[in-house]
């Protein structure tokens, strides 16, 4: 036999008691878990909605005021698009969602002075938003000679396809939904043709930058500002959008610090049962530790067993609280973050580490009990 | 050789035992009779080294058990003692050879090793054929040859031996006290504490105690 043996035939013959101790350590670790995994349900929900708002991080000519995008005619001040390349470089690029740049133009379309704007494929990555008729944009999105018309821009010009731009013919692919934004009034165009059509070759008036990761522990957005300005020449001026950057900031934050309190109390509480159930356990088995203390168990011996035990419970009560807790955070979770939960696999060992951790250090104070037990008190009971 | 000498050992005002002094040599069956609360429960918790005497002192094999510290008594104790107890001192979720094996997992025996000496025990005490039962599957006698079993494991040169028979019928009872002469006529000092005159008999020497006090 060994301690592992002992525990083990305790743990498998006394069931219930088990189970009972088990169920210490697996109420908080389910809902540290499942307040994790819905937490981070509502964190990405949260931060797809609050990236809506528009881009986090514009960059733009030195001199030139931030409205650009609000409806300034072409012929502002540009940047080399070659920056583009630069800003997906950064050391963090993996958490860039989108790079945008833009280059604008206004043209007289019979009696509408329209703003037409020309942009890359990640638009649509910074514009998820972006629907016609309810449908996200796909094969709508401009290529070659087309345009994608906004949705008060669309009825000014009553849908009339093609259209006539300088001079040149562009086919009308679809009419947005209202946004209500500036994209409602404009009309987009390929990036390469407007360049072309305007004589800026190679060069784009504003780059617009959504980041995936706000207010993550390793970077927040003015963390991303820095990076972008290192990686750009002087001529460029990098601006977080700072309204938006706060609210978003300050959200998520709060959601975060939120989740950490909750987690904090059921692990304390989860902590405080799993010390009850030991020093219970003491007093229960108070006959059983006389007798081996009389034939010999030593001080050593006992914190080995109860250490042992814990370990047990511990692993045992981590994946077991894993499991509970996603499942929780699976059926509640879309009720309360109003979005599917998914399972978050990196919190599998977490959970065995705290739990076990936990259970390790709650069961040290009723050991420490169990050394000093007289075993001739003990023994009168028997 | 066991040496008691001048203990006393009182609790408040209370003298449960009053200068008692005893000698019993090796290969020895000494039972302590006396009526309950008497003091002779004490007096062997006293020579086993797990009550400390409040004066006098116990020597085993020339050592003070009392001079020795608790970790190093405990030691000695695991070493040199076996115990039996009342009735129902096994541990309830540990088979026959589980229990015996116990002894030899606090001395750090090997596994393998643990297993061969403790069906050896329950083989010579007759329950070779018990071996994977768990004590609420064994008949109360039964139940005491593997405690009997289990005081030998760590092949302990004195029994210690607290009222064992106090909940076994006559004829079980002086099964398990045949047992136990057996036993000593093998070489193995026995101490018994009983109220039971009958299976104080056994013994080669008996001494009464009163009030704390040995009268014979």
């Amino acid at each position: 036999m060994r301690t592992i043996d002992f525990v083990a035939k305790e743990m498998g013959r006394r069931k219930w008691k088990a189970a009972a101790g088990i169920s210490c350590i697996l109420l908080g670790i389910s809902i540290f878990v499942a307040a994790q995994t819905t937490n981070e349900a509502l964190y990405e929900k949260t931060k797809e909605q609050l990236l809506r708002f528009g881009a986090n991080i514009i960059v733009q000519p030195k001199d030139e005021p931030f409205d650009a995008y609000s409806g300034s005619p072409g012929g502002s001040a540009t940047l080399p698009e070659i920056y583009v390349n630069r800003i997906q470089n950064i050391e963090h690029s993996g958490m860039l969602v989108a790079v945008s740049p833009k280059l604008y133009e206004r043209f007289e379309v019979g009696d509408v002075n329209l703003l037409v704007v020309g942009v890359t494929d990640d638009e649509r990555q910074a514009k998820p938003w972006w629907m016609i008729n309810k449908m996200v944009v796909t094969d709508e999105f401009p290529r070659g000679k087309q345009v994608l018309l906004g949705h008060y821009a669309g009825a000014h010009l009553g849908a009339v396809s093609p259209i006539k731009l300088d001079g040149e013919t562009f086919a009308v692919t679809g009419v947005l939904d209202e946004t209500g934004s500036a994209d409602d009034f404009a009309a987009f165009v390929p990036l390469d043709v407007l360049q072309e059509l305007t004589d800026n070759r190679r060069m784009v008036n504003l780059i617009e930058v959504s980041t995936s990761c706000i207010a993550c522990p390793e970077m927040n957005l003015y963390d991303f500002v820095d990076e972008i300005d290192a990686a750009l020449p002087d001529d460029a001026k990098v601006i977080a959008v700072k309204q938006i950057a706060e609210a978003q900031m300050g959200t998520l934050t709060k959601i975060g610090d939120f989740t950490r309190i909750i987690s904090i109390v059921v692990l304390c509480l989860g902590a405080f049962l799993m010390m009850n159930y030991m020093s219970s356990s003491v007093s229960e088995r108070r006959r059983e530790i006389g007798i081996l203390l009389a034939i010999g168990m030593d001080a050593g011996k006992i914190y080995k067993v109860f250490i042992s035990k814990a370990l047990i419970l511990g692993v045992v009560g981590g994946l077991v609280g894993y499991a509970v807790g996603t499942l929780i955070s699976m059926v509640a979770g879309p009720q309360i973050a109003d979005t599917p939960v998914s399972p978050i696999f990196q919190l599998l060992p977490y959970s065995v580490v705290i739990s076990t951790v936990i259970c390790v250090i709650s069961s040290i104070l009723p050991a420490r009990r169990a050394t000093r037990l007289d075993p001739v008190e003990a023994l009168r009971e028997v | 050789m066991i040496e008691v000498k001048n203990i006393t050992k009182t609790y408040g005002n209370i003298e449960v035992l009053k200068d008692v002094s005893l000698e019993i040599k090796n290969g020895d069956f000494i039972s302590i009779v006396g009526p309950s609360g008497s003091g002779k429960t004490t007096l062997l918790n006293v020579v086993a080294g797990l009550l400390t005497p409040t004066e006098g002192e116990v020597m085993v094999d020339g050592v003070s058990l009392y001079k020795l510290s608790l970790k190093q008594r405990i030691a000695f104790r695991r070493k040199s003692f076996g115990f039996i107890f009342q009735t129902f001192n096994l541990l309830s979720y540990l088979t026959a050879i589980e229990n015996v094996e116990i002894p030899l997992y606090l001395a750090g025996a090997k596994s393998a090793d643990q297993k061969l000496v403790a069906k050896e025990l329950l083989d010579r005490v007759g329950l070779k054929e018990r071996l994977s039962h768990l004590p609420s599957e064994l008949s109360i006698g039964e139940q005491q040859r593997v405690a009997i079993a289990r005081a030998l494991a760590n092949n302990a040169s004195v029994l210690l031996a607290d009222e064992p028979t106090g909940n076994l019928d006559t004829k079980t009872g002086e099964e398990f006290m045949r047992e136990i002469k057996r036993l000593n006529t093998e070489g193995v000092t026995v101490l018994l504490v009983t109220h039971d005159v009958e299976m104080a008999k056994f013994a080669n020497r008996q001494v009464r105690i009163i009030d704390g006090r040995l009268v014979s």
